[in-house]
């Protein structure tokens, strides 16, 4: 061979691996616990068949009572690179954290809100905001048998604020001035300024000081033992027995746990290679718990020996305008486009009913949902109206225009690797052009999609957002928060918006901000910086030898400590 | 001819099929060779020579080319009877063939004493030493002095000359009764084409074998050759003892090749050649097949093939001009 | 050959030089961050700085590129950013899966293409051919993916022949029949590419030296047929096919990412994929360059290979 064929032959490979990703994408993607975090597949409902998905929805399912033994293996469809807390952040990652460690604080079983866990409660706060105080149980030992301390809190904390922090989430801990064990089961917090979700980052693993404390920086942390093998010690239900790269973890039951269960005795964690393997485990019975896409809903309900349960995604799909464009600073406009678009429609032709229409990026009928939003319900001739109103009115040809000739064009854009998202851009095209429009539907790689959207380069785009128990509207769409300064990438800027929102995040009363929270919510969906699309609806196979199932979209396992199985 | 004839050629005929249409590239070819004679077929570039040869080794390449009528006596045996297995017995053993293409023609992954001892094992029981001893023995008949080096080589580091000796060598190891050479010497320069032929020469006295040598160098047929078959277009269209052919040819084809060859007595002035190509296969003409080139050709030429007719005792010619009320009475003209 | 073996290596600096160029400028142009910087964007403006400057991101391309060519040269292959891992490590827990899945596979497709591929060309133009002709036509044709799901859906999940993924039984005994059990398919899937090529490849060498003089001569030396076939056409057909082993590395790299994937084997494409989807610069690279080496040294190896069987070759 030449060495002119060496070289084309590699960069060819190099060029198919490149193409490979981007055919193949999100499935490694990270997402966010935060309002505005960007999750390429966020979801990536596509279904075919069209039957009612489950006898079940969600929760629990129950028969007699819980007996310890056995085990079960989940399947995931993604490579856990790291298990030091502050560093990686995906789903797969966080599914082996919930079994491994425990967190002050932690979801609650069914409602998207936070319940004390190693903490006896939520934080005693200062009237100023600044300083929290919190209690730890008394009776949490680490997989070693030492007890979870303060120390051991701060210390984790401390991690995030060590000078070469190179994790994915920089910053998190940014408002904290001081974090000390003031006793060894008190722990204080101080702000440099007030924080209101303070409280919600304290969902995160507890990691023993005793163990990690002869390690100086990040980097040191991030290439120990304690990080990269089985030597990971934590406080949850499980503790890690085995963990062989690329293929599996195992988890043996922690006797010492101290909340209910853990009765199952082993549970392992199967790496998959994609989502397709992780479905044929399923229909072989190689593993007894997985997701399954939207798409393979159908497939899966076939499968015997197995239920599908389905919950609500804590995610929304969302079209964002680019305020910077001037078509749509015409608050008629959006509405118009809106009303144009038939979001139920949508959801039941295209997703097979898989998802929840939506009137604010939030989850609909979650905390942060007031109730007293407004709906643009699918109305062409209403449409036109606004658009008339607004100057566009449609020409002999259907088309419209201004009174400049000028017509209505422009493009939209999303990502390929959720596939349902590409076929609803292009069905919302169809509707707007009918309208008279001039619309352009454009999907791409995620990295390109993302490099676009973060640099304004698009009119509308079409996204989906993993949502946290938390939200912040003020980042996503306050006018001092375009992006880079904040998460504002649609360049939205509203006065009475900015003044509903300034400085929200320096509210104390948990209630108050909620309040604020709901507030923006519903002057979103009356004014639309961005048109809410849907809530996806999630599922999830497990055997039925599991009883005390639950399931909850933000987890893998939902406290599977609390299941046990009849062999 | 009182002699064993060892082999008889009757009416071969070979062609080639192709969806189209079949090539008749031997035609009707009869000969025969005695024990102890060099026959020589001469004749210009695709004339058939090879394929008679490759017919009756039965070789002539498959799936296309098949010999479609004829027989061929050896041994008391049509060999066209004879089943694949039988037909293996003979070639390589009692018949041997050498080839044209000396670079070509060994294997060249194998060394030439693994080519030669394979050969000698397969046809007689022989063991590995006994083989490579004769094989050795044989190296040293066809002239080479380091044989038992030569053993060891591979082909590609022999010259031309050396690879058509060890062919020969390797086609002599089983005492065949019959050695074919197909041009053996057209492909090598003009001294070793020298030593290959005095190599012959010597090898058909010692061996008493009988050879047919294919070439289309008169020199050649005139130094080793007792009788000659001189082919064109795939007919035998005159064979006679050498002497006749050199002294008093009768067709006029074989006329014209002497007239090429330089002769060696006499004061060269001009080296004639036959004007004009051999006729392929697909585009011989309808009455004799040297009729686009006789300078004698005739009416009836180029209407009726001419017979191979026995002229005088082992002299026979296939042409107008010496068949009964044709040529005798001088009725042609000339066509140029 | 010692010197010919050191000529062809010092040779081959260049060309990785080149390609390491090519790859880095391509990776560094392709759009995006790496998914430890891009996770989130609610990570504030300076934290988001802070970590470009930290990995020196920030830096121009050629100063980035002359930092990891003389890291590499000093064999500091650095960490991946996802994982935090050094990547030789990494190289390291996965290269042994992907060699075993490439040797298996490259096993199949000799043991399974160079007969078929022989017995094609010995019955030229017969039904045989024909059909051995349409299969490796089919087998070029047919995405390795979807054949890969296409044997899961039917050996593995409906008849239940085969697992449907992994390398072994999790927690059972690291038996070599469980590992072999497990190897099966996904080797087979790789082989079929390489195979259908393979077949083709044999065929066309075996006819070429089936008309060769030498052939001629083994049957005029009245050998049978099969010992014409077998001994002396054999050899010298399968000579070329050491090189066009050594071409096939390339595809059998590229096949194996895709492979690993559907069925979960734990392997270097595996690897490739993922970092390359979230842009750990630091694995793709050693990655590109280690494949890069892979095929240089294949081919080599196939060169040398050559010239031990070809006795005409020397050096
Ligand atoms: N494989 C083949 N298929 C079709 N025709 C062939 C094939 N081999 C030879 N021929 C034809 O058969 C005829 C006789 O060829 P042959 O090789 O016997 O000639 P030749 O007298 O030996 O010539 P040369 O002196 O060139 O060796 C030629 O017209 C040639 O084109
Ligand atoms: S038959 Fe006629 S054409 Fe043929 S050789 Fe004799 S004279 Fe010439
Ligand atoms: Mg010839």
């Amino acid at each position: 061979m030449g060495k002119k064929a060496h070289w084309m032959l590699l960069a060819m490979i190099f060029a198919m691996g490149m193409l490979l990703a981007a055919c193949n994408g999100g499935d490694d993607g990270v997402d966010t616990d935060a309002d505005g975090g960007t999750d390429p597949d966020s979801e990536e409902v596509e279904d075919d068949g069209g039957e009612d998905t489950g006898e079940d929805d969600g929760d629990t399912a129950d028969a007699g009572d819980p007996v310890e033994g056995g085990s079960i293996i989940l399947g995931l469809d993604g490579e856990i690179p790291n298990l030091l807390p502050a560093h990686v952040n995906t789903t797969q990652v966080r599914d082996v954290e919930d079994i491994l460690h425990a967190k002050l604080y932690r979801q609650q079983a069914d409602e998207l809100e936070l319940e004390p866990y190693v903490a006896e409660d939520f934080p005693e706060i200062s009237e100023d905001g600044l300083e929290y105080v919190i209690q730890l149980r008394d009776d949490v030992y680490f997989h070693d048998g030492e007890q979870v301390t303060a120390e051991d809190v701060a210390f984790t904390v401390g991690i995030w604020l060590m000078d070469d922090y190179g994790g994915q989430t920089p910053g998190l801990f940014d408002s904290i001035d001081t974090i000390e064990a003031t006793d060894e089961l008190e722990l204080t917090i101080t702000l440099s300024e007030p924080d209101a979700n303070m409280t919600f980052y304290l969902d995160t693993p507890i990691v023993p000081e005793h163990i990690l404390g002869e390690y100086e920086t990040y980097d040191e942390l991030i290439e120990s033992d304690y990080a990269q093998s089985d030597a990971v010690i934590g406080a949850g239900p499980y503790s890690l027995d085995e963990w062989v790269h690329g293929q599996y973890l195992t988890f043996a039951a922690n006797d010492e746990y101290f909340g209910e269960g853990p009765y199952i005795e082993e549970i392992t964690y199967r790496i998959a290679g994609s989502p397709d393997a992780v479905l044929a485990m399923v229909q072989s019975g190689e593993v007894d718990v997985a997701n399954i896409r939207p798409q393979d809903v159908s497939t899966a309900e076939t499968i015997d020996g197995y239920t599908i349960s389905e919950v609500e995604g804590v995610n929304v799909n969302f079209m964002g305008f680019n305020h910077e464009n001037e078509l749509f600073q015409d608050v008629r406009v959006r509405q118009a486009i809106a009303m144009a678009t038939d979001r139920q429609g949508i959801v039941d032709g295209i997703m097979d009913g898989h998802g929840l229409v939506s009137h604010i990026p939030h989850v609909s009928g979650g905390p942060f949902d007031g109730g007293n939003n407004t709906e643009h319900p699918y109305d062409t001739d209403a449409a036109l109206e606004l658009l008339a109103e607004a100057g566009w009115e449609q020409d002999g040809s259907g088309q419209l225009v201004n009174e400049d000739g000028e017509n209505f064009s422009f493009s939209l854009i999303t990502n390929s690797e959720a596939h349902v998202r590409g076929e609803w851009i292009v069905a919302v095209q169809d509707m707007l052009n009918q309208l008279g429009m001039n619309v352009e539907a454009e999907t791409m790689e995620f990295n390109a999609y993302l490099e676009r959207y973060y640099d304004g380069d698009f009119d509308m785009n079409a996204g989906a957002w993993s949502l946290g128990l938390y939200a912040d509207p003020e980042f996503t769409y306050h006018s001092e928060m375009i992006y880079p300064e904040g998460g504002n990438m649609f360049r939205y800027a509203d006065d009475d918006f900015d003044a509903l929102t300034k400085d929200m995040s320096q509210i104390v009363d948990p209630d108050e901000y909620t309040q604020v929270v709901q507030d923006a919510h519903a002057f979103i969906s009356e004014e639309l910086p961005v048109i809410p699309m849907y809530n996806t609806l999630e599922h999830q196979a497990y055997s039925d030898r599991i009883q005390g199932y639950q399931h909850h979209s933000r987890a893998g396992l939902h406290r599977p400590e609390e299941w046990w199985v009849n062999e | 001819m009182g002699q064993e004839t060892v082999i008889e050629l009757k009416d071969v005929t070979t062609s080639f099929f192709s969806r189209k249409q079949e090539l008749t590239v031997v035609d009707g070819v009869s000969f025969s060779v005695e024990k102890g004679e060099t026959v020589a077929i001469v004749g210009e570039s695709g004339s058939g020579k090879s394929m008679t040869s490759l017919s009756i080794m039965q070789l002539v390449p498959a799936p296309n080319g098949k010999i479609t009528n004829g027989e061929i006596i050896f041994n008391g045996e049509d060999l066209l009877k004879k089943s694949k297995k039988d037909m293996q017995k003979v070639r390589g053993n009692d018949i041997s063939m050498i080839f044209q293409e000396p670079m070509s023609s060994l294997n060249p992954v194998y060394t030439i004493g693994e080519q030669l001892r394979e050969q000698l094992m397969y046809h007689q029981p022989f063991s590995k030493r006994e083989a490579h001893e004769k094989g050795i023995e044989m190296l040293e008949v066809v002239g080479f002095a380091r044989a038992r080096e030569m053993m060891r080589e591979y082909p590609h580091r022999l010259s031309g000359g050396m690879r058509q000796r060890v062919m020969i060598a390797m086609a002599l190891s089983n005492n065949p009764k019959l050695l074919i050479a197909d041009e053996p010497t057209t492909a090598l320069d003009v001294t070793v084409q020298a030593q290959i032929l005095d190599l012959m020469r010597g090898l058909s006295k010692d061996y008493d074998s009988s050879i047919i040598l294919i070439t289309h160098d008169l020199g050649v047929v005139a130094e080793l050759a007792q009788r000659v078959v001189v082919m064109y277009g795939g007919q035998v269209v005159e064979e006679a003892k050498i002497d006749e052919i050199f002294d008093k040819p009768l067709h006029p084809y074989t006329e014209g090749l002497l007239n090429s060859m330089p002769k060696l007595n006499e004061e060269q002035t001009r080296l004639e050649s036959i004007p004009g190509s051999v006729p392929t296969p697909d585009n011989f003409p309808k009455g004799c097949r040297f009729v686009t080139r006789c300078p004698y050709a005739m009416q009836v030429c180029t209407e009726e093939q001419p017979t191979l007719l026995e002229k005088e005792t082992g002299h026979k010619v296939r042409c107008f001009l010496h068949e009964e009320g044709v040529g005798k009475d001088g009725e042609y003209e000339r066509s140029s | 050959m010692i010197t010919y073996i050191i000529r062809r290596l010092v040779m081959t600096v260049p060309i990785l030089f080149g390609i390491s160029v090519v790859s880095f400028a391509i990776m560094m142009m392709a759009p995006g961050q790496p998914a430890i910087i891009d996770a989130d964007p609610t990570i504030s403006p300076e934290a988001r700085e802070a970590q470009i400057e930290r990995l020196g991101l920030d830096d121009p391309l050629p100063v980035q590129y002359g930092r990891w060519l003389s890291n590499m040269v000093s064999g500091e292959f650095g960490n991946s950013y996802i994982s935090g891992t050094p990547v030789s490590t990494l190289i390291a827990q996965r290269l042994p899966n992907t060699l075993i899945l490439m040797a298996a596979s490259a096993f199949l497709a000799i043991l399974l293409a160079i007969p078929i591929g022989i017995i094609s060309a010995v019955r030229q133009y017969t039904k045989t051919d024909y059909t051995i002709t349409l299969f490796s036509f089919a087998g070029v044709a047919i995405p390795n993916f979807w054949f890969g799901l296409l044997l899961i859906m039917f050996l593995s999940v409906q008849l239940g022949w085969f697992p449907v993924g992994g390398i072994q039984t999790i927690g059972g005994e690291a038996s070599i029949m469980d590992r072999l059990h497990h190897l099966f398919l996904p080797a087979l899937v790789l082989a079929t590419a390489d195979m259908a090529g393979l077949t083709r490849y044999t065929r066309t060498s075996m006819l070429e030296v089936k008309s060769q003089d030498y052939i001629r001569t083994a049957r005029a030396k009245g050998f049978k047929e099969s010992r014409v076939i077998y001994k002396h056409a054999l050899r010298n057909a399968l000579l070329p096919l050491i090189t066009i082993f050594g071409l096939m590395l390339p595809t059998f790299i590229g096949g194996s990412v895709v492979i690993e994937q559907i069925f979960s084997w734990p392997g270097i494409g595996q690897l490739f994929m993922s970092s390359v989807f979230q842009r750990d610069y630091p694995v793709i690279m050693i990655l590109t360059m280690f494949s890069a080496v892979l095929v240089v040294i294949g081919n080599l190896i196939a060169d040398i290979l050559y010239a031990i069987v070809d006795p005409r070759i020397e050096y």
